[in-house]
């Protein structure tokens, strides 16, 4: 393998300075006979220094001299006396790398003899082994399976021409300064070939071991190289990714052989969530496919493992798990934030109008019996619904590479397929074309394709006006669409219009007995929040009494209605009015759900906050801590509402002089979405509330890296104008005011002036 | 820290004892961030602008690259342990010379390349050596001297040569090097602890000592 300068963290940085500082100039230690025999021999390239010695060979970084470019050359051991197997099997991997033409293996440019000694030529990759890449800092399970998909689509990449690494190991997969990853060391691979009679690779004795013994598979602890294919590879890539994930093996790999051997052989992988609790299900079901025992129970080659790491980072059903129904079940449920499941919104579709297909040829049955004019209608319905079918089931085979034609497709190119045809398809049939034009625009809304949701959705609302009136329900829905598209949007006036104009219409289609005009009047009422508190009281009052007249005082959305407009009453200090909705709502939520369910600790969090507002400091306190007790049982210690109510009672107990326990409550909740990896945007509040504490405490110096780090985050999460990052760039010019160091404040005043001067224009605005 | 760990930092650690740099390099990328954390809170506010954390440990990480054949640990605690004195040490170093150079210096005017300079400069490095020795300034001394210096990695050769044996000031030398004020002083610390190394193993220069 290479090994070289990696400037991938401050560490790899550092070390580097460090290295080109002590050695810049010196003789290399590691500087043999051999290197200054091929210093001489190698015409063409200057050898720099050693970059690594292994069981074949010396690796070199050198310079070309007609590129002036920086190159690895491997140097096989042992020179003129090199045994016949030795030159075969380094022979073999000059041809193999030269016949692999991947971004991510190591390209092989020149080959040849010096000094008796064969070489050959390949990229320098000035990267870190696998391992020491990952040790340098810790990164979240999507972003190691991402670097782990790119692994796998190298492998694979040697797979369709035939090659077996035999011998994949961290050691051998180099990270590159962009961390990107390069496959090297082909030093054991093996060709496979059509020819029964031999697999091209360098001859191995049956019981031989080739590889790397904490990698290997069992087919290779066992000794069977006619056992040895994809699937080899595949293990060990299992084993890699185990270390990736858990920087642990799978089962003990030291000790003696013997154990070893009868480890790989028959010990059972430790589940990688018991070591790391961030893996979920299915990750860990990809981790353990590839470590099955036996092969035809593992992905059957590297791409099949891609594919499948491709589809859980895209939230696609993984194929390792598609015998279970139930797992099924829930990748529907979650379908809305899964780009590729669209595809199943699209296939229900289909199966809704297969049914009302059914319901219409059930009347054309009827229909033949009377050969009345309705048959002639009803067929033509038929034939309407037919076709939508058949342009559904066309669309959404297309959709699911695993299901359809197995091409790799993207779901917004078939929705933009599809709206492109649905005008020329249905031109006739503005109802059908509405219908479709709502599922599209809903399904690029799901996508967060918000700029083609929209046209659709507008064109559905027109088409159905047109054809189905303003106070069909399938308008009103579609307006409601288009509402939460606003919403999202943060235009948030005709957001509010398009919910009124829906329960308008759903007052005149439902009659004021209905509650389903109040509980879209609720919403109404928590988007009016933003824009016209006032106008939002007045809301939820009506939300709030249509739905006690129209169901019982003790149903669920009466309730919920309460504790909404109860938080809304607290926000405005009208604790009186607020006091009697929030206890109602608790009470409600602990009997029908239990003390321990979120929403029971939801609700208790509001009555915490509204009995601090109170200033019954001990009541708030008991229950703040029950709530966050009951969100730490019902969603955990990381769950990110568990550490907004966290972060909230830490605000509370410093309100009340307890800053040391809030302190401390901060130094946990920072800690906890550090490693939970919450994104900027949240864990800036945090660091910032954790700063500002520090320096209230007159804790400057330790103050000051959490407050950097705030700025940091928050810039790079909400931007120089937002309202919290403002409030970070005033504590940390505050902290260094206090710190006499007017100049390290300076370049923040700034950020804040320009932050103000934005604030002021985007209000003129 | 599971036994695959503590396995592979033992193995590291064989390898790098050997000089493997690759080893170290792993060994300090996995480690580093440790000793980050126990020394970032070390550093004054007042220096804050002349000496990073950085400054500290890309100087500690050179000197774990030249001091590894000395390193005894065998466990990554040990070696961490091993690693953040070399960074406290360097940090010393720093600190001192800059509160020095903040009270006025204590450095005396030297002529450049002067026998006094090299004097001064043996003077410095004896202090440092294993078996302190009263030194000479004798050709002979100067002569060993300037083949020692010559021997350092040249960032050392540059700070020796230009502020120790030319005189000039550490603001000059610091950006000839693209360095920081601390992290020049780090480094010349360092590499008056290596001339002594590399003298310390000419025992012809001390054979003309008193």
């Amino acid at each position: 393998m290479q090994s070289g300068e990696g400037p991938l963290s401050d560490e790899q940085r550092l070390i580097q300075e460090a290295i080109d500082e002590v050695f810049s100039g010196q003789p290399d230690e590691s500087c043999d006979p051999l290197t200054e025999l091929l210093a001489k021999a190698f015409v063409g390239y200057t050898l720099v220094r050693e970059l690594h010695r292994g069981g074949q060979g010396v690796i070199y970084l050198a310079i070309q001299h007609s590129t002036k470019r920086r190159v690895a050359i491997k140097v096989m051991h042992e020179g003129p006396f090199a045994g016949a197997r030795d030159k075969a099997r380094f022979e073999r991997e000059v041809e193999i790398l030269a016949s692999l033409n991947h971004p991510n293996i190591v390209a092989v440019h020149d080959s040849g003899e010096a000094a008796g000694h064969f070489y050959y030529v390949m990229d320098y990759i000035p990267g870190q082994p696998l391992d020491a890449y990952i040790a340098s800092e810790p990164r979240s399970v999507d972003a190691l399976l991402k670097l782990f998909g790119t692994i796998c689509q190298a492998v694979n990449a040697a797979h369709m021409r035939g090659v077996i690494h035999r011998d994949l190991k961290p050691s051998n997969i180099l990270i590159d300064a962009e961390g990107q990853p390069h496959v090297v060391d082909f030093g054991l691979a093996k060709v496979m070939s059509a020819d029964a009679s031999g697999d091209g690779s360098p001859r191995t004795v049956t019981g031989q071991f080739v590889g790397s013994l904490p990698w290997a598979s069992p087919e290779q602890a066992a000794g069977m190289p006619d056992q040895i294919d994809t699937r080899t590879d595949v293990y060990s890539l299992g084993v890699v990714l185990y270390q990736m994930l858990t920087e642990r093996f799978p089962y003990e790999v030291v000790g003696n052989m013997r154990d070893v051997l009868e480890n790989i052989l028959k010990a059972a992988p430790a589940r990688p969530s018991t070591v790391r609790r961030q893996i979920n299900d299915e990750v860990e079901t990809i981790v353990l496919k590839c470590l099955s025992k036996e092969r035809v129970r593992r992905y059957q080659s590297a791409g099949d493992l891609a594919q499948d790491v491709h589809r859980y980072l895209t939230g696609a059903p993984i194929q390792a798990k598609r015998d279970s129904g139930l797992y099924l079940t829930k990748k529907l449920i979650t379908r809305y934030r899964m780009p590729v499941a669209v595809g199943v919104v699209i296939l229900i579709a289909g199966v809704v109008l297969m049914i009302w297909l059914g319901l219409v040829s059930s009347q054309l049955r009827i229909s033949n019996e009377q050969l009345t004019e309705q048959t002639i209608q009803a067929q033509l319905e038929a034939d309407k619904a037919k076709a939508v079918e058949e342009f559904l089931v066309k669309l959404f085979t297309s959709v699911d590479p695993a299901w359809g034609l197995g091409r790799d497709v993207r779901v917004v190119q078939i929705l933009d397929t599809a709206t492109q045809r649905v005008g020329e398809e249905f031109e006739e049939q503005l109802e059908v074309q509405a219908t479709l034009r709502q599922a599209f625009g809903r399904s690029y809304f799901a996508l967060g394709v918000s700029d083609k949701a929209e046209p659709q959705l507008r064109r559905a609302i027109q088409l159905q006006e047109q054809v189905l009136g303003e106070a069909h329900q399938q308008t009103l829905d579609t307006k409601q669409s288009l509402a939460v598209l606003l919403r999202n949007d943060g235009r948030y006036k005709e957001a509010a219009r398009l919910y009124r104009q829906a329960i308008d219409g759903m007052l005149v289609l439902h009659g004021t007995d209905s509650p389903k005009p109040y509980r879209r009047m609720m919403n109404l009422a928590r988007l009016e929040e933003l824009t016209d508190p006032d106008q939002a009281d007045e809301t939820y009052q009506q939300a709030l009494q249509g739905l006690e007249r129209t169901l019982e005082p003790d149903h669920r959305d009466v309730n919920i209605c309460k504790s909404h407009y109860g938080l809304f009453l607290l926000q405005r200090d009208q604790l009186d009015e607020a006091k009697p909705m929030l206890q109602d709502s608790l009470a409600y939520f602990e009997k029908k759900y239990g003390v321990d369910h979120a929403v029971t600790a939801i609700s208790r969090y509001k009555i915490a906050r509204l009995l601090a507002a109170l200033g019954e400091n001990q009541e708030a306190t008991s229950a703040y801590e029950q709530a966050i007790a009951g969100l730490e049982k019902a969603k955990g210690v990381d769950h990110p509402d568990t550490l907004a109510t966290r972060d909230r009672y830490a605000r509370f107990l410093s309100s009340i002089d307890q800053k040391d326990l809030a302190l401390e409550t901060w130094q946990q909740i920072v800690e906890l979405a550090s490693e939970k990896g919450l994104s900027d945007r949240v864990l800036g509040v945090y660091q910032m509330h954790l700063g500002r504490a520090l320096k209230e405490l007159n804790r400057l110096d330790e103050a000051e890296p959490v407050l950097e780090q705030a700025v940091a985050a928050l810039v790079s999460g909400r931007g120089v104008d937002d309202e919290v990052t403002i409030e970070a760039l005033r504590q940390i010019v505050g902290l260094y005011d206090a710190m006499n160091e007017t100049q390290r404040a300076n370049p923040y005043r700034a950020m804040l002036k320009r932050a103000g001067n934005q604030n002021i224009s985007g209000d003129d605005g | 820290m599971n036994n695959d760990q503590d396995q592979l930092d033992e193995q590291l650690l064989e390898r790098a004892r050997t000089g493997d740099r690759e080893a170290i390099s792993t060994l300090l990328a996995k480690h580093g961030v440790v000793v980050r954390q126990r020394i970032e809170h070390d550093i004054s506010s007042r220096w804050r602008s002349v000496l990073s954390v950085d400054d500290v440990l890309q100087q500690t990480y050179a000197e774990a690259f030249v001091s590894i054949g000395q390193l005894k640990a065998t466990t990554a605690v040990s070696f961490i342990a091993w690693l953040t004195s070399l960074a406290k040490r360097n940090l010393i170093d720093a600190v001192r010379m800059l509160d020095a150079q903040k009270r006025g210096g204590d450095r005396q005017k030297i002529e450049p390349n002067s026998q006094a300079s090299y004097a001064a400069l043996l003077d410095l490095v004896s202090a440092t050596l294993a078996t302190p020795s009263r030194v000479v300034a004798g050709k002979e001394a100067t002569d060993a001297l300037s083949k020692a210096i010559a021997k350092l990695p040249e960032a050392y050769r540059v700070v020796i040569q230009q502020y120790d044996l030319e005189g000039q000031s550490i603001e000059d030398v610091a950006e000839k090097l693209g360095k920081s004020l601390g992290a020049t002083y780090m480094l010349r610390g360092r590499a008056h602890r290596m001339l002594a190394g590399v003298m310390g193993a000419q025992s012809n220069f001390f054979s003309q000592a008193p």
